[in-house]
């Protein structure tokens, strides 16, 4: 069993809280942190969980195995280097660090203490994504030519929040939903190679944001993003041999060419962020390896460095340049 | 009723005879082909008089418009000739892939008086009518984003003018794509800015995708592989909520989303809408027969010369970013 502490308990803290309290024999909330307790009692004692307001109360825990990092991009490097000197495992939300050169010292310092790291990027445990990579990782979709996805909500637009700093989210909802799909696609294609990202303001600022990217691999991509509209998730997988498209966390449409009409492939529904949060419990517990490696994690903060880069400059950026 | 001639009878110039049979608006009367004996069967079962020179039928009285089903780099030329004869002309798509080539030839057409047609049928397809109409009601809000994607493997395998690196510098972008900048330009106005790739797989240039910065402020996304199952995707997002378009050329269903803040995650309120289908053919025909209302004064045109004109310059601008790897100008 893992002991964990929620850090920050915000709309997607609590949603943490929501998929692991009471339903997981892997990993257990010992206690959370938040620095605006009178906001989150009532849920807090709700669910009879300990409530403090300062990170060093989880970190100075012995019963506390890892703390869970539900808090502002920016401060993601600074705790995880602080958990690791006090040798508690950290899994982070995404983004995984402001920028490359602090994901790289949250890496360095959580080899250097020995301590696993995790990452909330829960799209790679969504049944159909995962789908999506065994089509590729088998041969079925061929050569993969193009990737393209929006995932788009509005659920953020009533919230004054750190999430519409600019320095938190250069590009918006790049950062927040985008990220996401970013981060599945260098899982299933491989590292992101150049970008060329603009985004513009409608409604709120950066309320339109997107990305063209170019892998490694010679396939291409596009991420769309819009925080000023209602849910909407598309996601499409081009290859030599056909595509596949989600059309819900569950429904997978494919069509082969020469194969006549498409079929749709159906999975179990999954909670995804228990999913990731139970497969870093095992990998903590040496039953199996965890879903992300610290050179995926350094990746996706590179390429977002990119396309930072490219929405400043106007012009395409090479990942790393 | 008008008298056309249909110059070009591959199998799509066959398609506009077939959609055109027995309208009361336009009536193919001839035919011009520069391999006629390919095609005499087929001029005689459509009662079509053939010739094998297109100034044969600018030079007579009793054709009244000529319908251009020709390789892209010949449509400007055959539009001033057409212009100069007093016949009216529908092209095919693209209208042409450089700016300077567009102008001219609506400059032509002006000056003579005659009326342009342009062959985006998809314009008349039920769920891209519906969703135009919301754009027009202003049901979205204020409107974002609009994305794009209409692909097909049609061309594997098949050589011939559509293949050339000229009359396509980025592939399925000029060919099924051309329709999908007609149709974002429709519902968001000039495109500003561009930046587009091309890469290339089974086919050259077999992969297209492009970012689009619209003078309203709108921006977009546009899509077409050359060797994939068919696939249509066109979606409008905006500040009240999205509607989408799928399925392929006759696509007759609507997606919409106009539930406001939180929505459960399965993908919230989500409702489709299904319109009478309007299949290819009868799009081709609605586009003739709306044309062919339009120079006898009938009705009004669906496109003007200037949207028309406007996609060469898309089209440019798209082929020229790709080839320099830098956003460009429209």
């Amino acid at each position: 069993m893992l002991n964990t502490a929620i850090i920050g308990l915000g709309w997607w803290g609590k949603t943490h809280v929501n998929a692991i309290h009471g339903k997981s024999d892997k990993v257990k909330i010992r206690r959370v942190v938040d620095m605006a307790p009178d906001k989150v009692r009532d849920f807090v004692s709700e669910r009879n969980l300990e409530l403090s307001t300062r990170f060093e109360d989880a970190l100075a825990d012995p019963g506390v195995d890892a703390v869970v990092l539900v808090t502002p991009h920016s401060q993601h490097t600074d705790q995880i280097v602080a958990a690791a000197a006090a040798g508690k495992h950290a899994f982070s939300e995404k983004p995984f660090a402001l920028n490359a050169g602090e994901a790289r010292r949250a890496v360095a310092a959580a080899k250097k203490a020995g301590i696993r790291l995790g990452l909330g990027h829960n799209q790679r445990f969504n049944p159909t994504v995962v789908e999506m990579k065994r089509m590729v990782d088998s041969g079925e979709i061929g050569t993969v030519m193009h990737f393209e996805g929006n995932l788009s909500h509005d659920e953020l637009i009533d919230v004054t929040s750190w999430r519409y700093d600019p320095v938190e989210a250069p590009g918006n909802g790049l950062w927040h939903m985008g990220s996401h799909f970013l981060d599945l696609y260098a899982w299933i294609l491989g590292p992101v190679k150049e970008v060329y990202a603009q985004a513009v303001d409608r409604v709120l600022e950066r309320d339109s944001a997107q990305a063209l990217l170019q892998f490694e691999c010679g396939a291409t991509g596009y991420i769309g993003n819009s925080t000023y509209t209602a849910r909407s998730r598309t996601l499409t997988l081009y290859g030599s041999n056909g595509w596949a498209k989600m059309l819900s966390p569950t429904e997978l449409e494919v069509c082969m060419r020469g194969g006549g009409a498409s079929e749709i492939r159906t999975f179990e529904p999954v909670d995804i962020v228990r999913a990731n949060m139970e497969n870093f419990a095992d990998a903590i517990a040496g039953r199996t390896e965890y879903r992300f490696t610290t050179d995926q994690m350094i990746h996706d903060i590179e390429a977002l460095d990119a396309i930072a880069k490219s929405l400043r400059e106007h012009r395409p950026v090479q990942v790393g340049e | 009723m008008i008298r056309a001639a249909i110059v070009g009878l591959g199998w799509w110039g066959q398609n506009h005879v077939r959609a055109a049979r027995d309208s009361s608006k336009i009536r193919f009367t001839r035919a011009v082909d520069i391999a006629p004996d390919r095609v005499r069967g087929f001029c005689d079962e459509q009662g079509l008089d053939l010739t094998d020179s297109f100034d044969d039928v600018l030079a007579d009285p009793d054709i009244d418009a000529v319908v251009l089903v020709t390789p892209h780099s010949q449509h400007i030329d055959q539009i001033v000739a057409a212009s100069a004869a007093g016949k009216h002309v529908l092209t095919e798509k693209p209208f042409s892939l450089h700016k300077a080539e567009g102008l001219r030839g609506i400059a032509a057409a002006k000056a003579a008086g005659i009326t342009l047609g342009i062959g985006h049928n998809y314009r008349y397809a039920a769920a891209v009518s519906e969703i135009k109409r919301m754009v027009d009601a202003g049901e979205f809000g204020e409107i974002h984003h609009i994305e794009a994607n209409l692909s097909h493997q049609g061309q594997i395998g098949v050589e011939g003018w559509r293949r050339n690196a000229e009359e396509a510098p980025t592939g399925g972008i000029v060919h099924f794509g051309a329709h999908m900048i007609d149709i974002m330009c429709w519902y968001c106005g000039p495109m500003k800015r561009v930046f587009g790739q091309t890469t290339s797989h089974i086919m050259p240039a077999d992969c297209g995708s492009v970012l689009v910065a619209f003078e309203s402020g709108v921006t977009g996304y546009l899509a077409d592989l050359m060797t994939t199952p068919s696939n249509f995707h066109l979606q409008v997002m905006g500040s009240k909520g999205w509607a989408r378009a799928q399925g392929w050329l006759d696509s007759y269903e609507v997606t919409k989303c106009f539930s406001a803040g939180k929505v459960d995650e399965s993908g919230g309120d989500i409702e489709t809408v299904t319109l009478p289908k309007v299949d290819m053919l009868a799009q081709v025909r609605a586009n003739d027969e709306n044309f062919a209302a339009a120079c006898m004064g009938e009705e009004p045109y669906l496109f003007t010369p200037e949207q028309m004109a406007h996609t060469a310059a898309v089209h440019e601008a798209i082929a020229k970013s790709a080839a320099s790897g830098q956003p460009v100008e429209v």
